[in-house]
């Protein structure tokens, strides 16, 4: 019993923090607003890093538990321990940041709900499952982008609420379907389909179309990707950065699970899946496409960098959707290894733009980059490394990322593969545009106004271990693309 | 007259899918695309529960949609809370003219 206990541990951990978040805020008087949020840091910090530690201590396990609902192995566990290393950053990132220092202990409840959802994605073997998690995380999602009254947090989090409800309504009809067609809502009765033919391939395409309306809302794909700029832009600049990777991968670990479940084996061979018969790749690379030129186009004219960054973040999704076409080993592990260097290059940005947010009234304007070279030259350089390590440019970890999905892409050389690979250089290209244009702000146009930027040594002491991780990463990557590989085991 | 079979069941669900949709894409009043949504959600709900009595026999189906009804009643309230919370800042509910965030 206790054996069987130890594998859900990690999210049991979870709910007992909001529990006794939740139990202990009724001892605190109402006014002590600070007693209640110092409580509400400490235990969601206690509870994710106590989580980690145990996926960490059980991280070798391969099981399905309650009735093959969930399964617990290697790769789900390291979608998890990537889940809540970012949540262990968004909490400090929360309880620093100027913008959200004032959120009051439910608003941690609602991160630690997001984190057992996404978690519950990361190792569901039913569709059931998948469906539960993505509510779980978009639900309080909705909470969290609205949270601050003023500025435009109300109309990003309707548009969410919105965007977010349609496009998981289309996923569950996509869902009815399939379990109409299969009889069952595993996953693996899925994979194993052997009544396939031609006169229910049609019925196929479009569950598997209306599926992508949840999957690509998620990872915000085109054309499910208007919700995320708004959002982005809306949303208070901490959970912008949170939101930008944090479910992202959530998504990409669903997307995985539905796609690839029993179609890898120990060995590393590939068997075949029924979606194997369903043309679904070419769907997958027409989104991957779309996504790419959506989000590197769209970038280019914004003059709002929160807003920039959420086109780059569609245009990053795009590459790792492109690498989604190929069904083996390497392509699981480029994008593990893709997401776990687009955390740190990304909540980087994130952090410095916020920094500049706070010395210029609120305002992420491009225009308030200027001159931040002569202004503050350890943010300035790091700033720059984040946005060389987006670019792509070696010898930051961006590059080797890049590296490996391309790789991992063209492993099977086919037209769809190639093609891909083609269309994300040139959009890699494209891409360096916009991020050169910050960089181009920092050191070569004058500032229009005095106004200095600094900031606490917490933060600097972050971003710069951040820098260096993007800098190590890029030299010397070979023990974490071994660790992952090792994880990719269905 | 034929007894009513799944196919009944199927074609009721896919006219409600459709006319949720269309009422997503063409209403302007925010609640009422909260309840839009809500027709998709039911939609789904009706071709679990038809496939589940009509062609497999299992209750996987019937489970899958009382969470659904779960999760939208969850939604429907967050969604109700933040279109409060708009009509206070913005005193209006009216979704295209919800236009601060484009450039």
């Amino acid at each position: 019993m206790a054996s069987y206990m130890m594998n859900y541990i990690p999210e049991l951990i979870l709910i007992i923090g909001i529990a006794l978040m939740v139990l202990f805020s009724l001892f605190i008087d109402n006014n002590d607003e600070n007693k209640e949020r110092l409580l509400a840091i400490s235990i969601s910090t206690m509870a994710i890093v106590g989580s980690i530690f145990v996926l960490i201590m059980n991280s070798n396990k391969h099981v399905e538990i309650f009735s093959n609902f969930l399964t617990i192995d290697p790769l789900a566990t390291i979608f998890k321990i990537l889940f809540l290393s970012v949540a262990l950053v968004s909490v400090w990132f929360f309880a620093r940041s100027k913008e959200t220092n004032q959120f009051a202990l439910d608003f941690y409840v609602q991160v630690l709900t997001v984190l057992i959802g996404m978690m519950l994605m990361a190792s569901a073997n039913n569709m059931l499952g998948l469906y539960l998690g993505l509510e779980m995380v978009s639900i309080p999602s909705y909470l969290m982008t609205g949270w601050k009254r003023s500025n435009n947090g109300p109309e990003a989090a309707i548009k969410y609420t919105i965007y977010g409800g349609a496009a998981s309504g289309v996923m569950i009809f996509g869902m009815s379907l399939i379990y109409g067609l299969v009889g069952n809502l595993s996953l693996s009765s899925i994979a194993n389909y052997t009544h396939f033919n031609s006169s229910n391939k049609a019925l196929w395409i479009i569950s598997i179309l209306f599926l992508f309306a949840g999957f690509g809302y998620k990872v915000a794909a085109a054309p499910f990707h208007h919700w995320s700029p708004d959002v982005y832009q809306g949303a208070t600049t901490p959970v912008t950065a949170f939101f930008s990777v944090a479910p992202k991968a959530a998504g990409f670990a669903m997307i995985i699970r539905f796609f690839y479940k029993n179609t890898i084996t120990t060995s590393g061979e590939t068997v075949t899946h029924v979606l194997n018969q369903v043309p679904w790749t070419l769907l997958v690379a027409i989104i991957a496409v779309i996504t790419m030129f959506i989000g590197n186009l769209s970038a280019i004219k914004q003059t709002s960098l929160k807003r920039m960054l959420a086109y780059s973040s569609i245009a990053h999704a795009g590459y790792m959707i492109s690498v989604i076409t190929v069904s083996s080993k390497m392509a699981i592990t480029s994008i593990l290894f893709y997401l776990v260097i687009y955390l740190f290059m990304n909540i980087g940005a994130f952090i410095i733009v916020s920094i500049v947010m706070e010395n210029n009234n609120g305002s992420d304007d491009i225009k308030h980059f200027n001159g931040f070279g002569s202004k503050n030259a350890l943010l300035a350089i790091i700033m720059a490394f984040f946005m060389f390590s987006l670019m792509g440019v070696p010898p930051f970890a961006g590059f080797i990322g890049k590296v490996y999905l391309f790789t991992a892409l063209l492993e099977n050389i086919t037209a769809i593969t190639v093609t891909l690979a083609v269309i994300a250089i040139i959009n890699s290209a494209i891409s360096v545009y916009y991020y050169a244009r910050v960089i181009k702000a920092m050191y070569l146009t004058e500032s229009t106004n005095d106004s200095t930027i600094d900031t606490t040594i917490d933060f600097k002491s972050i971003l710069f271990i951040f820098a260096i991780i993007i800098f190590v990463l890029g030299v010397y990557w070979a023990p974490l693309f071994n660790l992952l590989n090792k994880a990719v085991v269905m | 007259m034929s007894a009513i079979g799944l196919n009944h069941f199927l074609i009721l669900a896919t006219t409600l899918f459709g006319l949720g949709i269309f009422i997503i894409s063409t209403r302007k009043n925010v609640i009422a695309i909260l309840m839009g949504i809500e027709l998709v959600l039911n939609s789904a709900n009706i071709n679990f529960v038809a496939f589940s009595r009509y062609s497999n026999g299992n209750i996987d189906g019937h489970i899958f949609s009382i969470f659904v009804i779960i999760l939208a009643a969850a939604e429907t309230v967050v969604g109700m809370a933040i279109v409060l919370m708009l009509f206070r800042r913005y005193k209006h509910v009216n979704a295209t003219d919800l236009d601060n965030l484009k450039q």
